[in-house]
């Protein structure tokens, strides 16, 4: 019989794993025992969850900016080149 | 990038100057490495080189060790869908501002990994890290954005 006991400190430090969903399923399933009776440390998972889900929502790069930066990188490689006449 | 140099001005030409770089070096590049991982070690070391340019740039390697056991502060849970709680502009500047104030060597990763949406194995690469090390230091970096960011976002929180 496994009696493995999860402590917020092994939860906290394997949490990467299971954020990432790189665990075995019995792990996984002890990391979400522990969860289901330690509200600190589900408060935590949930609000790692979400802070993730907020830093890669907040830096999608919208049409406008994707256009933007390639036009600026267009102009540079223009800048480039200009003092190199193009030959016929 | 915008997220490692925290000024969209500066981050704007250091994207030019990755896609440049790359586009002036692609003969050099190595059919055994990944795009994307040789793209991404050129965006680090633009990004980076800014940084170090600035006065009072801090090492990638020096400061807390990630490996020390991390005690969470904010313990108040969060709702369903924080994002409602601010508009995507505000959200972004909350997230840039508290970004901004993690030592480098988090925010590198935290951008490699959960901003371009860099595999383990090519952020690691990319840094010159085991992945062990990349890990526990995405994970240290996520926690202390998420203390961070919990004073805008946990339940209970004041709105702009």
């Amino acid at each position: 019989v496994n009696n493995i006991h999860i402590n917020c400190s092994d939860f906290v430090a394997e949490m990467g794993h299971l954020l990432d969903e790189e665990v075995s399923p019995e792990r996984r399933a002890h990391l979400l025992a522990h969860l289901a009776e330690c509200k600190v440390c589900s408060v935590v998972y949930d609000s790692t969850r979400k802070t993730i889900r907020i830093l890669t929502d907040s830096f999608e790069l919208s049409a406008g900016e994707v256009k933007s930066s390639t036009e600026g990188i267009m102009a540079r490689i223009r800048a480039m080149r200009s003092p190199h006449p193009e030959t016929t | 990038l915008v997220a490692l140099l925290g000024n969209p001005d500066e981050a704007k030409d250091a994207v030019q100057d990755t896609f440049l770089k790359a586009f002036q070096n692609l003969p050099r590049f190595e059919r055994r490495a990944k795009f994307s991982t040789w793209l991404v070690s050129i965006a680090s070391n633009t990004g980076l080189q800014k940084l170090r340019e600035r006065k009072g740039f801090e090492s990638l390697d020096e400061g807390t060790g990630e490996n020390d056991e991390f005690r969470p502060r904010q313990i108040r849970a969060w709702g369903d869908d924080p994002e409602t709680m601010y508009s995507k502009s505000e959200r972004r500047t909350l997230v840039e501002q508290a970004i901004g104030r993690l030592p480098v060597k988090y925010r590198v990763v935290l951008v490699l990994r959960d901003v371009q949406q860099v595999t383990t194995e090519d952020a690691a690469a990319a840094l010159g890290l085991g992945v062990p090390a990349l890990k526990a230091r995405l994970l240290r970096g996520r926690l202390m954005l998420r203390e961070a960011l919990a004073p805008h976002f946990a339940q209970g929180a004041e709105s702009a």
